[in-house]
């Protein structure tokens, strides 16, 4: 297929390849009327095919580099892939997700220091129980102690037990104030926990033992 | 500004977003400020590559990966353009980016060389979890695979109760061939991580640990020492004092064991252990809120100052930021040498991170 040189009003833009421009015909001027050398113009066509063709090669050669530096790059775990990467983001969007992020670290926060007053009030208490509780167990030791030494006899006998029944009560009372602490530090923790958690889909997700 | 860094980073790159915690307050500065402080370095940055060596290890436990980095370049150059505005030129640009890389080729070499000789994160199964008082437990635990540490480091702990939520714990053992190790928790009111590992942290969960890290209080030295521990700060105290006595040549080592009450001395079997292992070990029990208390009363700093100035002898503090602070102050008050008062800058309270950005700044 040959190409007229004057074909310049066609519609499709065609690729100027080698071969195209090796075959161009171009029309005769009229006789009289001066013209260039057809030689000359020949020998030109045919330099410019060359050098487009090596044009080409070379193109094709750094287009194979460029590929296989990107297979690399991706073989080595970087990317470099330009259409991943898009690059400006709306500000707008970026704006209104800062946004939610402060409002869920606000309601966080307040949900932290709630616990954190809520346990530090729980603690201050349970050092307070305890150490009431060890107070009176001390006491009532003491009391024991005195009525065994003072009153030994037989009358007096009763008066002890009732002593030690009391020292038996109070340390019951100690165990049991113990107990009672941590299982309602335990129950706190877990409602705490319910506060902290994200939405069940997001935790879902996120569980990720390997 | 790091707001908008993560924001952009989020919607770009949206499978990035579960990597980070849900409140990110306490987040969100490091990773910027890390990023700033190396990038506006890069002149010295010979300076800043063992930092970066060691922030790229570190990240490993995140479980973030190489393909993670052109993602958090792009963030932060996006950053920088919206608040340079015209400022931002394509110079500017290549320059940042180019700096960009260069820390993050540091980061991933590091941890690609990290790579092929530890895992990015050691699970531990939770073999036993002794409630010793209201608010501390002790957790013995089973590493899946061998793990190394110093007595008197530290290793970042997660429990799936609070994802990508990490805290820094001592151990209270050296390391065993059974892979065994323990942990000595306080909850602190409101703390995330602690009251779950107190609370509701069972035998048989699996917690994951980081590698260990810092370096202020293992013995590097073959000196006496002083022990100076606060509550649950024993618990590297106690490792120390566990590899002393497996050493061939005999130390002296003096204990001032603090708490606030009687009831609050939650390791007392151990202590008596240590004792009977090493003879040359003097235990001093102290007691600060308990006037009933038969024995020394005060805060342990004081009394370990007041038996001062322990000359020839190095010694270790651990314990709340408060009590490490002012014992720290008690020490210098008495004439002891800075360089002989050993702490971590709160151990176990601070990310690694931060303590680099401290020695860049000053570097």
């Amino acid at each position: 297929m040959t190409l007229q040189a004057g074909d310049r009003h066609s519609a499709v833009r065609r690729v100027l390849t080698p071969e195209r421009i090796r075959s161009i015909t171009f029309s005769r001027t009229p006789l009289g009327r001066r013209g260039v050398d057809p030689d000359e113009v020949e020998l030109f066509q045919h330099r410019l095919a060359e050098e487009i063709a090596a044009g080409e090669a070379e193109n094709a050669r750094l287009r194979a580099e460029v590929d296989r530096l990107r297979d690399w790059y991706r073989s080595h775990g970087e990317n470099v892939d330009p259409v991943l990467l898009p690059r400006t983001v709306n500000v707008e969007a970026v704006n209104l997700l800062s946004e939610a992020q402060l409002q869920a670290e606000a309601y966080i926060a307040q949900a932290e220091a709630q616990c954190r007053r809520l346990t530090g009030d729980a603690r201050r208490q349970a050092v307070a129980l305890l150490s009431d509780a060890e107070q009176r167990a001390e006491i009532a030791a003491q009391e024991v102690a005195r009525a065994q030494h003072a009153s030994p006899d037989e009358r007096h006998t009763a008066e002890v037990e009732e002593m030690e029944r009391r020292l038996a009560w109070l340390r019951a009372f100690c165990h049991a104030v113990q107990v009672q602490l941590h299982a309602a530090s335990d129950a706190f923790a877990q409602e705490v926990d319910k506060l902290a958690q994200l939405p069940e889909h997001f935790t879902q997700r996120d569980r990720r033992r390997p | 500004m790091p707001l908008f860094f993560y924001s952009t980073l989020f919607l770009t790159h949206p499978q990035l977003r579960e990597m980070f915690p849900a409140g990110m307050s306490a987040q969100r500065d490091k990773l910027v400020r890390a990023l700033g402080t190396v990038v506006s370095n890069v002149d010295d940055l010979d300076s800043a590559v063992p930092f970066l060596q060691q922030l790229g290890r570190d990240h490993r436990k995140f479980a973030v990966t190489a393909e993670h980095y052109p993602a958090v370049g792009q963030a932060l150059l996006a950053t920088l353009e919206h608040f340079l505005h015209d400022d931002w030129t394509p110079d500017l640009a290549a320059d940042w980016g180019a700096a960009y890389k260069l820390v993050a080729d540091v980061m991933t070499a590091a941890a690609g060389e990290d790579e092929q000789s530890s895992p990015p994160w050691w699970n531990a199964e939770v073999l036993r979890h002794e409630r010793r008082t209201l608010d501390i437990a002790v957790l013995t635990l089973r590493t899946d695979q061998p793990l190394k540490w110093l007595p008197g480091q530290s290793i970042a702990v997660e429990t799936e109760l609070r994802p990508r939520v990490w805290r820094y714990y001592s151990p209270a053992t050296p390391p065993r061939d059974d892979h065994l190790l323990e942990l000595h928790v306080r909850m602190v009111d409101g703390g995330a991580v602690s009251s779950a590992l107190v609370q509701a942290v069972t035998a048989g969960d699996v917690l994951r640990l980081g590698a260990p890290v810092g370096s202020r209080l293992t013995l590097d030295h073959g000196n006496d020492v002083v022990l100076v521990s606060g509550g649950t700060g024993f618990a590297p105290m106690k490792a120390l004092l566990s590899q002393i006595a497996q050493e061939p040549v005999p130390r002296n080592a003096q204990l001032f064991l603090g708490a606030r009450t009687a009831r609050d001395f939650y390791d007392s079997p151990a202590l008596q252990a240590l004792d009977r292992a090493l003879p040359s070990l003097r235990v001093t029990p102290v007691v600060s809120d308990d006037p009933r208390f038969p024995g020394v009363r005060g805060l342990a700093g004081e009394i370990a100052a007041r038996y001062g100035p322990w000359p020839g002898r190095e010694i270790y503090v651990c314990g709340s930021p408060a009590m490490v602070a002012g014992t720290q102050e008690l020490f210098h008050a008495a004439g002891v040498d800075a360089e002989r008062v050993h702490c971590e800058d709160f151990t176990g309270y601070q990310d690694p991170t931060e303590a680099g950005i401290g020695l860049l700044k000053r570097g």
